[in-house]
């Protein structure tokens, strides 16, 4: 799939939707006039503030009057060419840009009548604003597609998780209150549903249950995320008949072909599942904390008590496989948390009684949310002390020489249980790690969206021998893909199996790179000597060195079905999380 | 230089990301409200939820002379149906939005002010009186405006009664 042809799908549906939109402001243009509800009169009062700016008077003369009909007429011509270059699939990112800028206006001109059409809009023409100028190619392309699939996602979870914890939803009456009105009602789906309970409820949950659960496109495959799609559209032009929202169905229509794309051709799960509990959980654990609601130093303690055990948790066990952030967002987080901390203490004092009663109104709310934080941390607790008794030895391990040189290494995937260590089940590969190169900021990439291999730190390092020993096996002829593309037939990819010497215990370092490996079947190495170069060949996530030891067995399987061993470099046992520092 | 620009707009989008969830978890209470223009391109996907439209809003004004109050009237008539159409074109659901949001915007400042200065002045009552102004009959002195609610069902309900203001030309 071509992210091209996708790119002019949704220019193509977005713009068609702004052009009609701009025409329906065009023919309500009194709204905009002087004695109109929004007269521009009031609505500079708004951005009075910006009066101190020295962009103000630029902005205010722009859209002022009369003056803003002429910028509707401009959206008008910008929306109908975008439309009609979409067609012929030419890039303009200069009429984007234009398109763009005029609907932020809007919020200029007036805060009011703006709904989540016009803010899914600016979403879907901000994000192609990016593609359009960095290129279809582009990391910052890739970036922008996440983030229009992320947003759509999160408009249709945030809505049904609050229609799920309104009563008036969950029993159907909403319908029923919605439909009986005159601004958005329907007098014919009004007495359907009036009369028949049935229905109401019905049409109430599958509301519920389509938004809620839309998240799932995520995890489908492409034939059923398709009707994910066309429920959501069908859902829409619902809302378009029966309500007379009509802007919602086309805007909203017009990221779902940048969303498909994205869900089938990107990592995107691979990127949103860490991004979610690595980076919005504790962020969202730490601002709750931050707000200022505590009422008493128990409800300080265990605000404080939830956000600091998942933080923990994250740190000794986490797995920040997030592209371009390094475990070292971990200290961030912690100094948000403090910050965080002797802020809401301080303010305990400063809670005033007449809010303690108001919140007292949605008690059964709040004890089912903080039922759920008790058992929340009660998890994190156990994979805290779970990651810690991982974290330790078995014994019986083997010292060998760190074998990579000059830089700093971050193990993402070692220790003695499944928690900390993915390999763990595998029998050959209990004790197996994983490691990557990180810089001095802690990245482990030079960019935020990897492009090429070369994009990450650990590719094309040498590769020292980790022990002094004999060559029993060598691989040096798989390709190196990029991720996420990955050789499943050749798990190991190229790799060097060495016999460390007076010894019944082999090691294996995976993942090498093609034609990189300098030594033969047979070879006898020394410890230290450059045997080869990192790569990312086989079954791999991204370029990183697998290293594992073995004891030999008569079936000759290095990988699976064989005895692991514990190792240790400079006498310490490494897990994930771990850091080492190789200075030579 | 492409890096930093990538590594920029990858933080700005996630910025926004993430001020979209807070945005609805309202965890920092009036913090948006600092900064207007800002919180209104940060995106909001309530969607009639959890409490869904549920009652129209009806904006009646009247005239007042020295011995003669004269009827209300109202700004604006709802349309018994939609046309067929309005699926695809429905130019007057921006009047009727703005209202309502204007509306809705107003009863709030009420409820949280007992200021009635600091209401008169707040920017949703502005609009309404600017816009009640030009609808007045300029040969009467005065003028006032209320805001009721109802639905097909109910009787209707007053729910704010403005000032009485001059008429100026």
């Amino acid at each position: 799939m071509n992210l091209i042809d996708f790119y002019f799908y949704s220019l193509c549906i977005l713009s068609f939707s702004l052009a009609i939109s701009s025409l329906e402001y065009l023919f309500s243009w009194n709204i905009f006039s002087s004695s109109g509800i929004l007269s521009w009169k009031v609505s500079k009062l708004s951005t009075a503030y910006l009066s101190k700016s020295r962009f103000s008077y630029p902005i205010h003369t722009l859209i002022k009057d009369d003056r803003f009909k002429a910028f509707l007429w401009l959206k008008l011509f910008t929306s109908v060419c975008l439309f009609t270059l979409s067609f012929l699939k030419i890039n303009s990112p200069i009429l984007v840009l234009v398109e763009f800028c005029l609907i932020m206006l809007f919020t200029f001109r007036s805060f009011y009548g703006l709904d989540g059409a016009y803010h899914m809009s600016l979403v879907v023409l901000g994000s192609l604003l990016l593609i359009s100028v960095f290129g279809f190619n582009s990391s910052i392309a890739k970036l922008a597609v996440y983030y229009i699939t992320a947003q759509l996602i999160l408009s249709y979870f945030i809505a049904g998780i609050k229609k799920l914890l309104s009563k008036v939803w969950r029993n159907g009456s909403a319908m029923e209150l919605i439909f009986r009105t005159e601004a958005f009602g329907n007098k014919h789906i009004f007495k359907l549903i009036n009369n028949n309970k049935f229905i109401r409820v019905f049409s109430s949950w599958s509301v519920i249950l389509f938004e809620t659960f839309f998240f799932l496109i995520i995890f489908l495959d492409n034939r059923l995320a398709i009707y994910f799609f066309i429920i959501a559209f069908l859902f829409h032009l619902m809302v378009a008949i029966f309500m007379g929202l009509n802007n919602f169905l086309l805007v909203f229509a017009s990221s779902y072909p940048i969303a498909f794309y994205c869900v089938h051709s990107t990592n995107f799960l691979y990127l949103a599942i860490p991004v979610f509990f690595y980076l919005i959980t504790p962020i969202l654990l730490i601002s709750w904390l931050w707000n200022s609601s505590s009422k008493t130093v128990i409800d300080w303690i265990f605000r404080m008590s939830v956000a600091g055990i998942y933080l923990i948790n994250i740190y000794i066990g986490g797995f920040l496989k997030i592209s371009g952030l390094g475990y070292i967002t971990t200290y961030f987080l912690f100094l948000f948390f403090f910050v965080s901390s002797l802020k809401s203490f301080y303010s305990i004092s400063k809670i005033k009684k007449s809010q303690k009663r108001k919140e007292s109104s949605s008690k059964h709310l709040v004890r089912i949310c903080y039922s759920f934080l008790v058992l929340f941390t009660g998890l994190s607790i156990w994979e805290i002390s779970s990651a810690i008794k991982g974290s330790k030895s078995p014994g019986g391990e083997i010292e060998l020489q760190f074998p990579l040189k000059s830089g700093s290494y971050y193990v993402m995937q070692g220790g003695n249980n499944n928690l900390l260590n993915h390999h763990y089940d595998v029998p050959g590969q209990k004790y197996a790690l994983d490691i990557v190169k990180i810089n001095k900021f802690g990245l482990r990439v030079k960019k935020l969206m990897p492009t090429v291999l070369d994009d990450y730190n650990i590719f094309k390092t040498n590769l020292y021998s980790p022990v002094s020993g004999t060559v029993i096996k060598i691989s040096n002829t798989s390709e190196d893909f990029l991720p996420p593309k990955v050789d499943t037939n050749s798990p190991a990819g190229n790799y060097i199996i060495l016999k460390i010497e007076n010894t019944d215990k082999a090691i294996l370092l995976a993942h090498l790179m093609k034609n990189s490996i300098r030594v033969s079947n047979g070879d006898k190495v020394k410890a230290g000597q450059l045997i080869g170069q990192v790569g990312n060949s086989g079954n791999t996530s991204e370029p990183h060195l697998h290293i594992h030891c073995v004891k030999i067995n008569k079936r000759g399987d290095f990988l699976f079905n064989a005895e692991s061993i514990p190792m240790t470099f400079d006498k310490s046992f490494l897990v994930r999380n771990s850091v080492y520092n190789s200075i030579e | 230089m492409k890096t930093t620009a990538e590594f920029i707009i990858g933080s700005l989008l996630f910025v926004l990301f993430l001020a979209t969830i807070l945005k609805e978890l309202k965890f920092f209470g009036n913090f948006w409200d600092s900064f207007p223009v800002i919180a209104h391109y940060i995106p909001s996907w309530s969607f009639f939820a959890p409490n869904p439209y549920q009652v129209d809003y009806y904006v009646l004004y009247r005239n007042i002379n020295q011995n003669e109050v004269h009827e209300w009237k109202q700004i604006y008539q709802y349309k018994k149906m939609r046309p067929s159409y309005s699926f695809f074109w429905n130019p007057h659901k921006l009047f009727l939005r703005a209202i309502v949001d204007v509306s809705i915007d107003l009863l709030k400042v009420a409820s949280n002010e007992k200021d009635k200065k600091r209401i008169c002045l707040s920017l949703p009552y502005l609009y309404l009186l600017n816009y009640v102004h030009h609808l007045s009959d300029s040969q009467m002195e005065k003028f006032q405006f209320i805001i009721m609610t109802k639905d097909t069902q109910s009787e209707p309900e007053v729910v704010f009664v403005s000032e009485t203001h001059p008429i100026k030309l």
